[in-house]
């Protein structure tokens, strides 16, 4: 009869109390990640990355003597480096192309009698495959640039200025991303987990009071409770592992380039923390303002 | 199984003085009245007795032995050969009738022969058709006739009531009275709060009047 009660007692507690708080936890918590997703911008992590995928040559500027066998090795050497597409721009070319493109260059050239062979030599475009991978191709870049640094043919190199910099913005934001984002299920998952806890605790606290009026063992409503409480958290923390998951998933879909990377350590010390917070918000909760509700 | 107070005294740290030197003995299977103004005191005498409360000084003996508040195990044996009626019910509202009435079966260790009881009181109680509803859909009347239910249930030794008729219409009263007299006929030691004096002169008994913290007279009936 005992262990009936006890068992009895969970069933209550899980599916006539909580089912109506379930309900409200599932829309909060949808809300909050809603909320979440754009607060942390995600449509602009996108939008950066996008962006940069479409715009992703370098151009490689050769001195002005360097004779055409040269510049061929140049590009082999360069091709070989990098997994990068690399197309020779002869200087000849370039100058027509600059004087297609803008007419007032092209007076402003003459005017000044200034030797557009210089201005514009014969320069080398790379176009880096898209890899998928911020990491690699940050890698990618800085090679470019030791390359261009170490090599005496090379004059100068122009990285795509703008491009880098919504690189290294993304590169940050990617990595404030997965933080952001735990913090966030952890925040979303503790209120709502705490306030379930601390409804329920006064619920138990005015049962309990029943129960010690009619002398029934503290012990017999304690276990369940306990066993309840336990099943609570257990189900807080496989919500928010599965919005992980899900996360991880979407973010693969996505092609963000992005990992979610946790290991076995990090979900223990997730699931603690969410314990122990909430059980402090909870009791706070409990003492300072939901015991004030109900009768002694 | 007497239940007696000596020299009890209550005050609350607002500072009133509820009960000022009570005392009284009753004897089983005695069946008591208490009477007394609105505020007088009565709810604080029964929750003394029932051990809910310290007295701020004096005694309240249990058949013949003297109640120790310190000690929350003796309070809990002692509440459960004890079957109270609040005045405000205290059941638990997300429950059913049968639940509410069976809970004080948890400490019985011989059960089959008080279960049918279950049922047996439902039958007299007339809440055989609310049996399965939720505590919190039944009416006022209802909710008094299940915390008598769940008093008597377990067949205690000491039953006190705190208003058990205030909701009741006449018939119901009745009813309920005459379960409370028939468990003190039955050698339990009966305390009832009630002010309805008709169904005092039908079922006879005593009466205690608390006055001023004291208990006035001791009337029989
Ligand atoms: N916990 C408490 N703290 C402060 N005062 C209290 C407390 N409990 C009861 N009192 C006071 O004690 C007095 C007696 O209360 P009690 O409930 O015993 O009255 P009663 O005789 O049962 O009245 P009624 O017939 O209205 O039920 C009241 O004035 C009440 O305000
Ligand atoms: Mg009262």
């Amino acid at each position: 009869m005992k262990t009936k009660f006890i068992i009895n007692e969970i069933y209550q507690k899980l599916f006539r109390h909580s089912l109506q708080s379930l309900i409200y936890i599932c829309v909060f918590m949808t809300l909050f990640l809603i909320l979440g997703f754009f607060w942390m911008g995600l449509s602009h992590v996108d939008k950066i990355y996008l962006n940069w995928i479409g715009n992703d040559h370098s151009i490689v500027e050769i001195k002005k003597n360097t004779s055409q066998v040269e510049v061929e090795k140049l590009k082999d050497k360069l091709t070989k480096l990098l997994s990068a597409k690399v197309e020779i721009q002869d200087s000849k070319k370039n100058i027509e192309r600059l004087k297609e493109k803008n007419k007032n260059f092209k007076i402003l050239a003459k005017d000044l009698d200034i030797d557009l062979s210089q201005i514009l030599p014969t320069t080398l475009k790379v176009s880096f495959q898209s890899s998928g991978n911020v990491e690699k191709e940050l890698d990618s870049f800085k090679k470019l640039k030791e390359f261009t640094r170490s090599d005496a043919r090379v004059s100068q190199i122009y990285l795509p200025e703008s491009h880098l910099r919504s690189l290294s913005n993304f590169y940050r934001s990617y990595k404030n991303w997965g933080f952001s984002f735990l913090i966030w299920v952890c925040f979303t998952v503790v209120i709502i987990h705490s306030l379930l806890v601390s409804h329920l605790l006064t619920l138990h606290k005015k049962e309990m009071n029943i129960y010690k009026l009619l002398g029934i063992s503290p012990i017999l409503v304690q276990v369940p409770y306990l066993i309840y409480t336990f099943l609570l958290s257990l189900i807080s923390f496989l919500a928010a592992l599965s919005i992980i998951i899900l996360a991880q998933i979407y973010v693969k879909k996505a092609q963000f380039s992005i990992e979610i990377d946790f290991e076995t350590k990090d979900y223990l010390l997730f699931f603690i923390l969410i314990q122990s917070v909430s059980l402090i918000i909870s009791a706070f909760i409990t003492r300072y303002y939901l015991l004030e509700l109900s009768d002694e | 199984m007497s239940l007696e107070v000596k020299h009890l005294y209550k005050s609350f740290p607002s500072g009133k003085n509820i009960l000022n030197g009570a005392k009284f003995k009753v004897e089983k299977g005695s069946f008591t009245f208490i009477q007394g103004e609105s505020g007088a005191g009565k709810t604080t005498l029964f929750r003394m007795l029932a051990g809910l409360i310290k007295p701020s000084a004096g005694q309240v003996w249990v058949g013949g032995q003297r109640l120790r508040f310190d000690s929350e195990y003796s309070l809990m044996k002692h509440r459960q050969r004890l079957g109270l009626v609040f005045q405000d019910f205290k059941l638990l509202n997300h429950r059913s009738v049968l639940e509410n009435i069976s809970l004080p079966l948890l400490n019985v260790s011989e059960k089959s022969k008080l279960q049918d009881r279950v049922h047996k009181m439902i039958d007299e109680l007339n809440l055989k058709d609310a049996a399965e509803q939720k505590v919190s859909t039944l009416s006022g009347g209802q909710m008094q006739r299940v915390a008598l239910a769940r008093a008597l249930i377990h067949d205690p030794d000491y039953i006190l009531a705190d208003e058990p008729t205030g909701n009741l219409d006449a018939k119901h009263s009745e009813i309920v009275i005459e379960l409370l007299h028939e468990a003190s006929q039955r050698g339990k030691t009966v305390m009832v709060v009630s002010h309805d004096n008709e169904m005092i002169h039908m079922f006879g008994g005593e009466i205690l009047t608390l006055k001023e913290g004291q208990v006035e007279n001791q009337v029989y009936y």
